[in-house]
């Protein structure tokens, strides 16, 4: 894929995690029975069923931009194109290891996984 | 009626001394500390001291050669002009990128200037520098215009109007100094960045109507190490001694991949031979 696609899709998803980052953090910080039950498992695992996909895209998002603009800097430290080439896929790795693992957890407090 | 001579009052010459300061003698006597480095003798970097004259209008470069001609012969340096245009005498004088011929000594306001080569390009001796990497990546970018539907014709020319000559007009003052290059903090890190010099002279290109290799330069440019690692430091405008902007030709060039994610269109193609003989009248 052409730099300018990837950095486009770095610009879209950086506008977007802003949003649901905002959305996210109103959400975990307003809870209907206050801010004392805020972090216990009832009230974030109610968050989670009733805001699941959100998280998801949320997730997604995050997971490209993350490691995105991780392997834009590291790849700045210029070493040749071996390690130009290691860090794109450990990065792609980590990415996809990242969405595995959060998705896991959104289905562990949907109880779709156990 | 001519006036009589004797009618003219006489206005006294108010004469300041301080108009003649520094012509005939020096103002005053500068430090030069000066970056020195022989690769055939091995005995890695050092600066030298050297007390300069320096008179009204004396530049860096000035004092530099009569540190060659009066107190060290051994000391390297690469000039040519002296007058700002070939672009040869790029140095860092005080931790700032400057052209040494353009640059006065009386305009630092130090008794102490430090000289040393540009940063991010090799050392060959002193104060001169290796511009291999620099012009390869010039020539990457394919800095003529490219038409591939015209036959070469001397007798003829392509016209252009001011308002397209002045969409690149300022990127053809570019010198290919180096200033740029050595100030650019992305190429301190990075090797393989093309740099701010290639960059504009990719836009004056790309800019241009006459031009229709916009699609070759996007595949260099918008690479990994392209325009978009370009963190808009803004210190290749700064340090510019042309008054060229190349980042805001970065910024531009990100602006035109992104709307058209590598595969470039004109806002006006260039116009084609039938139009050329149309516009331009015989000889």
């Amino acid at each position: 894929m052409k730099e300018s696609k990837i950095m486009l899709l770095q610009y879209i998803t950086g506008a977007c995690i802003l949003v649901l980052g905002a959305a996210h953090f109103a959400l975990l910080t307003s809870p209907s029975d206050g801010l004392k039950t805020t972090l216990t498992f009832n009230s974030v695992q109610s968050i989670y069923v009733a805001y699941g996909l959100i998280f998801e895209l949320f997730l997604v998002l995050l997971s490209f931009h993350v490691f995105n603009g991780f392997r834009k800097v590291l790849i700045e430290l210029y070493q040749g194109k071996t390690y130009e080439t290691a860090v794109s896929w450990i990065m792609l790795l980590g990415g996809g290891a990242t969405f595995v693992w959060g998705t896991r957890t959104i289905l562990v407090f949907l109880e779709v996984l156990h | 009626m001519s006036q009589d001579k004797s009618d003219v009052p006489i206005v006294p010459l108010h004469f300041d001394p301080k108009v003649m300061e520094g012509l005939g003698k020096p103002i005053k006597k500068v430090n030069f500390r000066v970056f020195r480095f022989d690769p055939a003798k091995g005995d890695g970097v050092r600066y030298s001291v050297y007390e300069v004259p320096v008179f009204r209008g004396t530049t860096v470069l000035d004092a530099l050669l009569y540190i060659k001609e009066k107190l060290d012969p051994s000391l390297s340096i690469r000039y040519s002009c002296r007058m700002a245009v070939c672009g040869s005498c790029g140095m860092v004088i005080n931790g700032k990128e400057m052209l040494a011929c353009k640059t006065q000594v009386e305009k630092l306001e130090k008794d102490t200037i430090v000289v040393r080569p540009m940063n991010n390009l090799p050392v060959i001796r002193d104060l001169v520098t290796d511009f291999s990497v620099f012009f390869d990546k010039h020539r990457s970018i394919l800095p003529y215009i490219v038409r591939e539907d015209v036959d070469f014709n001397l007798n003829r020319e392509y016209m252009q109007k001011p308002d397209e000559v002045i969409d690149f007009l300022m990127f053809s003052n570019c010198i290919k100094c180096g200033l740029c290059y050595s100030a650019c903090p992305t190429n301190a890190m990075d090797e393989a960045f093309l740099g701010p010099m290639a960059m504009g002279q990719a836009y004056r290109y790309i800019a241009d109507t006459r031009d229709g290799a916009h699609v070759k330069r996007m595949e260099v440019l918008d690479a990994s190490h392209g325009l978009w690692n370009c963190h808009f430091a803004g210190s290749c405008s700064d340090v510019c001694p042309k008054g060229v902007d190349p980042a805001f030709a970065i910024q531009q060039l990100k602006a035109l991949a992104i709307r058209k994610a590598g595969t470039l269109k004109k806002k006006k193609p260039a116009i084609n031979v039938v139009q050329v003989r149309e516009l331009v009248p015989e000889r």
